[in-house]
């Protein structure tokens, strides 16, 4: 609840700031849900209004989860309404990201998402979105909307984080149903070829490490120094049945 | 922890079986006399100055200390994180894979050093 209050006001921050007042709004007529006086708004000052008047009313739902689900639909058809009216422009972009993050329906959400993938590729803003689909259980829908985004986006990082999500989409199922070749093969392709993304490859590496050190897998070569600094290596006992302790005096 | 490992590498000292140790204590000297003083007796990786944060460490993604692996003889990872009699089960089970037929029985379960 109070998760969903913060983005709103984050994403009504965005487009906040520099917007020009709107002179009839400011002159006593406080309607903004007035059709007349919406549609002479800029779309980042309708986009702006649907959110103040979304806060408002998600306040006066006050701590019912039911009711502030209900709001949250109510508001992102009107968004999803917005972004039609606005296609290819960055509130149209805004308006399904909010629809895509906020509205507690997931077909309302998938809806959303389909439109942000296939209107909206070549932003780069979409990084965002895959980066939080990573939280998302796996559906149909969702690994057709982040092949799409692998596949198609101009932008690394974009790729790299819809690789990361799917990955981990993949990796949230129960383990007798997880294709374990395929989630390697996508966490290795982010090892391989989003080197200028540091901060995924080391989360990449850190998911391909889990897999490698489970029951079954053949131990990785250790090659190292004992305390008196003479090498040796773990393949040295291969033959004979070792315990391995990761130890440390305390 | 010690005595239990100890004892373990002293009866199956004729056996195909090593305890290999990767040691986390940043500094090498100090380490070096708790081997001396504890009289650890098995062979160890040194895991660096950094630590916890060493290079083993690090590519076996541990963060719990300890971590236990049990290996078997084609270098396969068998269990995981077993201690003491369950410990003593696993290799058994994997000394009894390659035809070796063993009794693991600790002398005195009770001692702390």
């Amino acid at each position: 609840m109070r998760r969903i209050y913060c983005v709103a006001l984050a994403t009504l921050f965005v487009f906040g700031c520099g917007a020009p007042k709107d002179p009839l709004t400011n002159e006593g007529e406080n309607q903004p849900d007035s059709k007349t006086a919406m549609e002479s708004l800029s779309p980042e000052e309708q986009f702006e209004q649907l959110n103040v008047a979304y806060v408002a009313d998600l306040e006066e739902a006050g701590g019912d989860d039911t009711a502030a689900a209900a709001v949250a639909d109510q508001y992102a058809g009107k968004f999803l309404d917005l972004a039609s009216a606005h296609p290819e422009s960055r509130t149209g972009f805004a308006s399904l990201n909010w629809v895509a993050m906020l509205a507690a329906d997931s077909d309302l959400q998938n809806q959303a998402i389909d439109r942000m993938v296939s209107e909206h590729i070549d932003n780069a803003a979409l990084s965002r979105l895959g980066t939080q689909m990573a939280q998302r259980p796996l559906s149909d829908e969702s690994e057709v909307q982040l092949v799409a985004m692998i596949e198609k986006s101009p932008h690394e990082s974009v790729r790299a984080t819809a690789t990361m999500a799917l990955a981990s989409q993949l990796a949230s199922l129960p383990a007798d149903q997880q294709d374990e070749a395929r989630i390697k093969d996508l966490y290795q392709s982010v090892v391989d070829q989003y080197s200028s993304l540091p901060r995924l490859v080391a989360a990449a590496n850190g998911a391909l490490a889990k897999f490698r050190f489970r029951i079954g897998q053949i131990a990785p070569e250790i090659k190292g120094e004992d305390l008196d600094g003479e090498a040796f290596k773990l393949s040295d006992y291969r033959g004979k049945v070792v315990v391995l302790d990761f130890w440390g005096d305390w | 922890m010690y005595p239990h490992e100890r004892s373990l590498v002293k009866q199956l000292s004729e056996k195909p079986f090593a305890l290999i140790g990767v040691n986390r204590d940043s500094d090498l000297e100090e380490v070096r006399g708790i081997v001396k003083e504890k009289n650890i007796t098995w062979r160890s990786f040194w895991n660096g100055p950094d630590g916890t944060r060493g290079p083993i460490s690090t590519k076996w993604n541990v963060s719990a200390w300890p971590t236990i692996y049990v290996i078997d003889a084609k270098g396969v990872i068998r269990y995981k994180n077993v201690r003491g009699p369950k410990m003593d089960e696993a290799v058994t089970t994997l000394l009894h894979e390659i035809g070796h037929q063993i009794e693991i029985v600790h002398e005195d379960h009770s001692q702390n050093e």
